[in-house]
């Protein structure tokens, strides 16, 4: 008799199961929706947002540092016996690093920028901030120091101006000579044997970078602005100061990051000695696709969420601008690509947040 | 028993006295006019079936479940406009290119009175009354032709008075001077075509005259339509750390005027029109007969506001003109009397700000619902003090008003 009526409640639950389940994936076949409610819940989001942090955000932040790291030691290899051989084992190490730090782009946000009057990611990329060009300004600066006979020490390099530091500093030292700006490596490598402070120059711009990388590495691991706690425990806590989500916080910094490839031409005025462009773009590209995809190793992906909540048209959208994205850097098409990171842009304002029941803000545009 | 008798006739009066003291007290208390209510009033919602006006009685909170009063509109709402006279009294007007407005009594709780701009017009999202509370003044442009005006209505059965020459294209906020009678108009100076304001979505309203925009300051007489005095960003004098182009791209707003009628600007810039990479001032303080003093510096920071400056308000006890950028997550701060940058303070999408009654605070709002309290002399965010309202979105003006119940409600 017990066992009947068990097997009359294990039936029910069957059933009321399944009338849930159905209920589920009816809610979930309706890809028209805006901003309703979604049928994820906090912990799946809370998950899928560790999953970014853990798999992406925090790793781009130690393989900077990482590959920062990689770049001072190639440095100390080249000065140490100057030769064109060296020498472009050191400029591929700042194509690592760029590539590096494009890739953490995206993530512009806790330890990179948290302070409005002096960001730390200004140290590394002057251009950030506001689309300035400070090329003539690094020249100028590299000129000095190769005249001067002051000491080139770690104190002379913190003492710094934001503009005088980072990427566009050891690319200028790096891909052509002072004396006229040539890029042939046995001149610029002539020049590092003559002029010995050139090393001191790259060595001393490598090392004040790294003190960036750290900054970036214990904000997110360890300590956060003297709070004692780790960013990452705050943002996966929701406890940012300005009490904004952390959905939020990602969506919107992936947002600015594309917003400012576009509006700031990123791709017509970085790197342009390098020549690594379009290289750089595709880092940042490919960072940007797998936070959406994920990794993998589990089903916590902002693409997965916005399926389960019935936007799978969304995603696919999403999919076809990120596309054109790929096939406008393997073309070098700069008005193509500009084009779809304006569509990508958008999807990060509007598809994306919608589908995920995410409040970015309001429409707060010129002309209000 | 003469002595009680003279005793107890004594205490009678006495009695009599107290009683008719008492009485009088009573019938004080009774006739007095109740309690003023600071309330914290602004346009709110993010879709146009929650788009309403909201408002707080923040002296009146449960700390434990904070709720506001939210009237439906139906339409998306930019400022608000406080009667001066029958401090009940709001109006509402409709975002560009709306041509909506209400009328609501705030003790009541309901809209008094719809009405609309003529049809070939459109309201700018700004009004302010006359200081008989009898003529409302609003910011309007033309569609077919984009003249800008402003709209003058009688505020007994809002109809449409007349309207006087704004002396720039597209008016934005407009306020009362100290005087009384003196208008101070920011003319924003873009145009659009009007298939451009067709569009449902105005983020997608593209300027169509960002060769020629012209954006002014312009003081008018409200009684004779008079221009008094008109101020331009490129007549700043020495302009040489701001190229004369990128200046002529900023556009003129929002403003507030403190109690010594020095006004401060917050102003928005076209990027796009700029072939340089300047960074553009976004704020500017002026007083009458003298050029526009920029608030510039530091160079950073106004960086981090993304060109674009949403709300402005002075607190003249403080001395200090706090601004808000959406676009920036930033509130930011100057000292009226020197120029000098005082402070900021982080807040995802801040557009809403004004100052408390007691001129303690100023005070944010955002569109995620929040209302955040920063001392005005420390320019440090109270944290007890924060509030958050759910399923509300504080749309760009924050506004705090005193409104006293009339004497017959009380």
């Amino acid at each position: 008799m017990k066992l009947l009526k068990l097997i009359k409640i294990a039936k029910s639950s069957v059933l009321l199961a399944c009338i849930a389940a159905g209920c589920l994936t009816l809610t979930a076949c309706n890809d028209t929706r805006e901003n309703d409610s979604v049928v994820v819940t906090q912990a799946v989001l809370d998950a899928t947002l560790a999953e970014a942090v853990d798999a992406q955000i925090v790793p781009a932040v130690d393989r900077f540092k990482h590959q920062n790291q990689a770049l001072i030691n190639s440095a100390n290899t080249f000065c140490a016996t100057p030769s064109e051989t060296h020498l472009i084992e050191l400029q591929n190490q700042w194509k690592n690093l760029a590539a590096a730090w494009y890739a953490l782009l995206p993530y512009n946000f806790g330890p990179l920028n948290d302070d409005v009057v002096f960001p730390e990611y200004i140290k590394v990329d002057s251009y950030r901030l506001n689309g300035t060009d400070y090329t003539a300004t690094v020249r100028a600066e590299i000129t000095k120091n190769l005249k001067g006979s002051f000491a080139l020490n770690a104190d002379y390099f913190a003492a710094q101006a934001f503009q005088k530091l980072g990427l566009l500093a050891l690319e200028v030292a790096l891909f052509e000579s002072y004396q006229n700006a040539q890029q042939t490596p046995a001149v610029i490598v002539e020049e590092f044997v003559q002029m010995p402070r050139k090393c001191q120059v790259v060595q001393g711009l490598a090392q004040q970078l790294m003190v960036s990388a750290n900054y970036f590495e214990n904000g997110w691991r360890s300590d956060y602005k003297n709070t004692g706690k780790a960013y990452r425990t705050l943002f996966l806590n929701a406890q940012l100061a300005d009490g904004t989500p952390p959905i939020t916080q990602l969506l919107s910094s992936v947002q600015e990051a594309l917003d400012y490839l576009k509006k700031r031409n990123v791709v017509n005025n970085r790197a342009q000695l390098s020549g690594e462009t379009w290289v750089l773009m595709a880092a940042l590209v490919d960072e940007v696709d797998t936070l959406l995809n994920g990794t993998g190793r589990n089903q916590f992906a902002i693409f997965s969420l916005m399926t389960a909540n019935g936007y799978s048209s969304s995603v696919a959208a999403v999919k076809t601008n990120i596309a054109g994205l790929r096939d406008a850097i393997n073309s070098r098409d700069a008005g193509v690509f500009a084009s779809y990171l304006g569509l990508l842009d958008g999807n990060f304002k509007r598809e994306i947040p919608n589908a995920l029941n995410v409040q970015l803000g309001l429409n707060f545009t010129d002309g209000d | 028993m003469t002595d009680q008798t003279h005793i107890t006739r004594r205490n009678l009066c006495i009695g009599s006295a107290s009683l008719g003291l008492l009485a009088l007290t009573a019938g004080v208390w009774r006739y007095a006019p109740p309690r003023a209510r600071e309330l914290f009033i602004s346009a709110q919602g993010d879709k146009p079936e929650t788009f309403g006006l909201a408002w707080v009685d923040v002296n009146n909170l449960d700390a434990h479940n904070p709720r506001a009063q939210n009237l439906p509109a139906f339409f998306r709402g930019h400022g608000t406009a406080h009667n001066p006279v029958a401090t009940h009294k709001v109006v509402m007007l409709a975002r560009h290119p709306g041509n909506e407005a209400i009328e609501i009594d705030l003790n009541q709780n309901r809209i008094l009175a719809r009405f609309s701009c003529v049809t070939e017009s459109y309201f700018e999202g700004h009004g302010c009354y006359s200081a008989d509370g009898l003529r409302l003044f609003t910011s309007e442009t033309h569609r077919q032709t984009g003249v800008g005006s402003i709209g003058i209505y009688d505020t007994k059965n809002w109809k449409k008075l007349g309207q006087m020459d704004s002396f720039g294209i597209e008016p934005h906020e407009l306020k009362l001077m100290p005087d009384g009678f003196t208008l101070v108009v920011a003319n924003g100076g873009l145009g659009y075509s009007n298939t451009s304001l067709g569009y449902s979505n105005a983020s997608e309203r593209t300027p169509n005259n960002l060769a020629s925009m012209d954006s002014n300051l312009s003081y008018i007489d409200s009684r004779s339509g008079t221009l008094l005095e008109q101020v331009r960003l490129t007549q700043v004098p020495n302009p040489t750390e701001f190229s004369a182009e990128a200046l002529s791209k900023a556009s003129l707003r929002h403003i507030d005027i403190a109690a010594d009628g020095q006004v401060a600007v917050a102003m928005q810039v076209q990027r796009d029109a700029i072939a340089d990479k300047t960074i553009v001032p976004l704020a500017a303080l002026h007083r009458r007969g003298e050029a526009l003093q920029l608030l510039a510096h530091p160079m950073p920071v106004i960086a981090q506001l993304q060109d674009y400056m949403g709300s402005v308000a002075i607190n003249s006890a403080a001395g200090v003109a706090g601004f808000t950028s959406p676009h920036g997550d930033l509130a930011v701060f100057w000292h009226l009397v020197s120029g000098i940058f005082a402070g900021y303070h982080e807040l995802h999408d801040a557009c809403g700000i004004a100052v408390s009654g007691d001129q303690e605070h100023f005070v944010l709002s955002n569109s995620a619902g929040q209302l955040r309290f920063i001392h005005a002399l420390t320019l440090q965010e109270n944290p007890q003090r924060r509030l958050a309202f759910a399923g509300l979105h504080w749309d760009n003006h924050l506004s705090i008003i005193s409104t006293r119940p009339p004497v017959s409600a009380a």
